[in-house]
């Protein structure tokens, strides 16, 4: 900055200093915002905007001209899914793929192998299995899978209480998921007993079934992040076909109040301004009190026991109006007699 | 040392930002530098909760001086210091109170020899959009039109614990694209998991 250009910004300095000329007149000399004779800052930024308008690319329209109408309605389902960006763009990524793949069929070339095994890692209530049953449903309706529905086992129904059982049990879950989802939850606990335990017997059935019904069934596996990823480093052997691996993070507490806003929707309550206004501070408390994040699952519980108080305070009254029974209160929110000590965190979580 | 100016206008919370943000960094003390107008600079000491008991108001206008604090951020294996500058939040016409306009004065030269700002618009100053009316209020036009052209520039969304917070933030982010949005509550300590991440970017 030169020394006259200093001068003449000490001097407007002092002017505005004295009270001659009100602020948006000293920004506007300070920094010269007046360029190209606009004076007026909103009218400026309405400039701005048309020339950056100008430079940006037409977005290309015909893209998604023959997507069928069904998927176009999941893939706005999965959309209304609060936050999980980079599932979502993991997910379109690879129907593009699968459609591409199918098309260089019908023009006999060559394809590669689509692997769609998954896995994904996450605490509790982080969307996993709601995703899982979204994309067994896409993956149908891009041909893909021939059925598309959603199996949920854990550890206790793959493996069993003697040599063989395991395998045979195993194997018959596989099968009754042949054409859609297998979704395997806390599924590191098969590597819990080490060499003698039957979960290894269970972990080899489910490579060779992968092997058997190649694209005929999308198995993931599900689990906290940090067990997972022990699990996988310890069983190299199903790392390697677990092309996908997918972090599920823990929800904002705006992402919470955005998730707590739907469930209220879909079963037709309405926060009123007061309990919107608390219900942040009453998620932002749980979230500081639980040992383990249990993210939209706590939202549930809260939302469900703001339901059920919400009936026990509305019981008592002499004439119940729809507007009674539509909307939640703060107090419904909180507590036995609004107390906020029993908070409903997650169980599976603080047992833990 | 690189430098942070936080700034917007009064009673946006800046002074709660910076307190709660070197807290969540990790400050156990906090020593603000004040610098005074005669020109020297005195340490003031304060706990933390000194610190949100006496600088922290309801009242516009609260924070007149410039208060630099020092963070320590690890970046890697090295420590980079990065000095948060709360001062004066602008307010629009002519403020009547010259000890103010002066203090208003600061935070101008600031706001043109500061290299990174940390712009803070409370959620609640966020207008509908209708055609033709602008969504912000004028000093925070002034300021985004300046900084987003000129500095490394974020917008703090703050007071998002608010029950319209939500709506205000979807009109904010539909009227101002390219321009990194961070929705933050100063006072619960939310959304500084981001704040940090851009301003390791910086440092
Ligand atoms: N609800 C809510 N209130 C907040 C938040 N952050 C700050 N406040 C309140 O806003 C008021 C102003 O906060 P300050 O930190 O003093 O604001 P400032 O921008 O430094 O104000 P001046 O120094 O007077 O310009 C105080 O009453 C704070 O408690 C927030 O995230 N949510
Ligand atoms: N992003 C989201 N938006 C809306 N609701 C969600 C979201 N993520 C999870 N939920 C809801 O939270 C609950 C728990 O989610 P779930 O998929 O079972 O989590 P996980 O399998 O990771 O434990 C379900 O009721 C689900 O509908
Ligand atoms: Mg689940
Ligand atoms: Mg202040």
């Amino acid at each position: 900055m030169s020394f006259k250009e200093r001068f003449t910004q000490d001097y407007i300095i002092e002017k505005f200093t004295m009270g001659e000329i009100p602020i948006a007149e000293a920004f506007n000399k300070l920094f010269n915002l007046n360029e190209v004779n606009i004076n007026h800052s909103y009218e400026r930024r309405i400039y701005r905007e048309e020339r950056t308008l100008n430079l940006q690319p037409v977005e290309n329209k015909d893209k998604n001209i023959e997507e069928g109408e069904k998927l176009k309605r999941l893939l706005e389902e999965m959309d209304t899914l609060i936050g999980l960006e980079e599932v979502k763009k993991i997910v379109k990524d690879y129907i593009a793929f699968i459609k591409v793949q199918k098309l260089r069929e019908s023009y006999k070339l060559k394809t590669s192998p689509v692997v769609m095994h998954m896995i994904f890692k996450g605490n509790p209530g982080t969307g996993k299995t709601t995703m899982a049953r979204i994309i067994g449903k896409i993956f149908k309706e891009i041909g893909y899978l021939k059925g598309g529905e959603l199996i949920e086992v854990e550890r206790a129904d793959l493996v069993g209480e003697y040599i063989g059982h395991t395998a045979q049990k195993t194997r018959k879950v596989v099968e009754r998921a042949l054409g859609g989802v297998l979704f395997i939850d806390e599924a590191y606990s098969l590597a819990r007993g080490g060499e003698k335990d039957f979960g290894k017997e269970c972990i080899d059935t489910l490579v060779k079934a992968m092997e058997d019904y190649k694209d005929k069934l999308i198995i993931i596996l599900a689990g906290y992040r940090d067990e997972m990823n022990y699990f996988l480093k310890t069983n190299p052997g199903l790392a390697s076909r677990f092309a996908i691996q997918i972090d599920f993070p823990d929800y904002s507490l705006d992402e919470l109040v955005q998730i707590a806003e739907i469930m209220y929707k879909e079963r037709e309550y309405i926060l009123d301004d007061k309990s919107k206004h608390y219900i942040y501070r009453i998620l932002s408390e749980i979230r500081n009190k639980e040992i383990i994040n249990g993210n939209a699952r706590t939202v549930r519980n809260l939302v469900e026991r703001s339901i059920r108080y919400h009936a026990r305070r509305i019981i008592k009254m002499e004439n119940i109006s729809r507007k009674d029974l539509i909307y939640i209160k703060k107090e419904d929110l909180l507590g036995e007699e609004g107390t906020d000590e029993e908070m409903p965190c997650n169980r599976d979580a603080q047992c833990r | 040392m690189k430098k942070c100016l936080v700034t917007g206008m009064p009673n946006v919370g800046k002074t709660c930002f910076v307190i709660n943000f070197a807290e969540y960094m990790g400050v156990k003390e906090l020593k603000f530098h004040v610098r005074q107008r005669a020109g020297y600079t005195a340490i003031n000491s304060y706990s933390l909760s000194e610190a949100r008991k006496k600088l922290i108001s309801v009242k516009e206008n609260t924070t007149k001086e410039i208060q630099l604090i020092k963070l320590e951020i690890n970046k890697g294996k090295t420590i980079r210091e990065l000095q948060l500058i709360d001062s004066c939040g602008l307010s629009d016409g002519i403020h009547p109170d010259e000890e103010v306009r002066l203090a208003m004065a600061r935070t101008l030269r600031l706001i043109r020899d500061t290299e990174f700002i940390l712009h803070i618009i409370d959620i609640k100053n966020i207008k509908n959009d209708k055609k033709g009316k602008d969504i912000l209020l004028p000093v925070d036009r002034l300021i985004l039109d300046y900084a987003s052209m000129e500095k490394k520039y974020a917008i703090l969304a703050n007071k998002m614990d608010l029950s319209f917070a939500e709506m205000n933030l979807k009109i904010l982010k539909k009227n101002i694209k390219d321009i990194i949005i961070i929705p933050i509550s100063a006072l619960y300590k939310e959304g500084f998991k981001e704040v940090k991440k851009m301003v390791l970017s910086y440092v």
